[in-house]
């Protein structure tokens, strides 16, 4: 679905991370493949080191010193905020929403519009969309996008398919109007490979029990439970590379872009060796399109693309204006685009979770 | 370099990515005949045939295979 937005602008983005760091290299003896085996894939994948949350850690948490860092640089003040929307599949609870226990913790206006939308890998796209309709329809002024997972709680440890990229991190944006002229936006959705990367059991379809939580060994090998996060990377692999680059291809020409016009391709990052891969069949420049961020913090879903935006050209985008395209693709499974020139933004910053005793 | 060389290599590549030389490398041979071969170790295999020749694979060459053969096809034509 093609949309074209007007004058807004992402003013600033503050990750917030597990200041707990795994590496890759400490847990090779964990899967059930030859070492050698596993320190090759490594080598291949860039897999490294990654944060990892503490098992009772939580996104609202995070999100609440993230909104709290903007509130104490003066980036936004809690009177002004008008909506939060949140883009997560790591809920605090089942009920009540993320959003709701943020706009309490700040004691935010009655009226602030509070909005749980269940995301994975393409939610920072969708967030963006959801905050943009919100602004358009309500004239809201300052929309906060919570986006971010702690996918590791629900990983299996035996599982080198997923373990090794899996990170955690929470970001907060804020969206406001600006002079920005056209914001090109375009979503594909295919619920038909809904199954390609899912959690089967822990939902209300398939409750967890002492049986979803015994692993398995799958054809290749690996160890894995129905508790577990799961992904089938050959499908998810095949799927990204058939519809991400005439994704991209048709929203360029309908932004009137080329990929020099772009000044970075800021992607979602399952890991190192997809985002190459989409860049090569773009014919991205490498400096114009980064695949670091699963080898330092891991692959955090939703939060992955602002942690890009921090890690890579943060001190760039608080500098001067960039022409932008950003894009997420997996669970759902779904793929999107977002291309617009982003104002010089007021704060762009990765900090660590600071434990309260 | 002729295709069976080409061929050699490839199974050279293969029993080093899955630390096993339990098969036989034959044109015919297709990657789920052979144990460990998975999308892990094809990307690893994939990857290292790159470093090997200089190439670069687009994703159309990378589902245009079957069998062993038609992958040193690929290579061959990718070499000019």
């Amino acid at each position: 679905m093609k949309s074209i937005f007007q004058n807004k602008r992402i003013s600033a983005i503050v990750c917030v991370l597990p200041e707990k760091v795994v590496r890759y290299a400490d847990e090779l003896q964990d899967y059930n493949f030859p070492v050698r085996q596993s320190e090759m894939l490594g080598k291949m994948m860039d897999y490294n080191t990654r944060r990892q949350c503490e098992p009772t850690d939580s996104v609202s948490e995070y999100a609440t010193q993230g909104i709290q860092r903007l509130i104490d640089q003066s980036v936004i003040r809690p009177e002004e905020i008008d909506a939060i929307v949140v883009a997560s599949s790591s809920q605090d609870y089942i009920m009540p929403s993320v959003s709701y226990l943020l706009q309490g913790h700040f004691n935010l206006r009655e009226d602030v519009y509070c909005c749980d939308i269940v995301q994975q890998c393409g939610g920072y796209q969708f967030g963006l969309i959801q905050s943009f309709m919100l602004m358009d329809t309500f004239g809201f002024r300052k929309v906060l996008l919570v986006t971010g997972e702690m996918t590791s709680k629900k990983v299996g440890m035996h599982d080198r398919n997923a373990r090794p990229i899996i990170g955690d991190a929470v970001s907060v944006t804020v969206i406001e109007p600006a002079d920005n002229g056209a914001i090109y936006t375009d979503y594909r959705n295919y619920g038909q490979m809904a199954d390609a990367i899912m959690i089967p059991a822990g939902g209300l379809k398939m409750p967890s029990t002492p049986e979803t939580a015994i692993e398995t060994k799958d054809a290749s090998g690996n160890l894995r439970a129905l508790d577990h996060f799961y992904m089938d990377g050959e499908g998810v692999f095949n799927f990204v590379m058939t519809h991400v680059p005439p994704m991209i291809t048709d929203i360029l020409v309908q932004s009137g872009d080329s990929i020099d016009s772009i000044d970075y391709f800021m992607f979602h990052q399952p890991n190192k060796y997809m985002v190459d891969r989409l860049a090569d069949e773009l014919e991205i420049p490498s400096d114009k399109c980064f695949g670091n961020i699963v080898g330092i913090y891991g692959n955090a879903s939703t939060a992955t693309i602002p942690l890009n935006i921090c890690h890579n050209i943060g001190s760039i985008a608080i500098a001067k204006p960039l022409r932008l395209c950003l894009s997420g693709f997996g669970g759902g499974l779904t793929c999107n685009a977002v291309v617009f020139t982003n104002p010089q933004m007021d704060c762009c910053e990765i900090i660590d979770f600071k434990r309260t005793l | 370099m002729n295709k069976q060389e080409i061929i050699q290599t490839i199974e050279s590549i293969v029993a080093s990515s899955l630390n096993h030389h339990d098969f036989v490398m034959k044109e015919e041979s297709k990657p789920e005949e052979i144990t460990g071969w998975d999308s892990m170790a094809n990307a690893m295999i994939l990857t290292s045939i790159e470093q090997e020749y200089g190439i670069k694979f687009k994703f159309s060459d990378m589902i245009a295979w079957h069998t062993i053969g038609e992958l040193a096809d690929i290579i061959i034509k990718k070499q000019g």
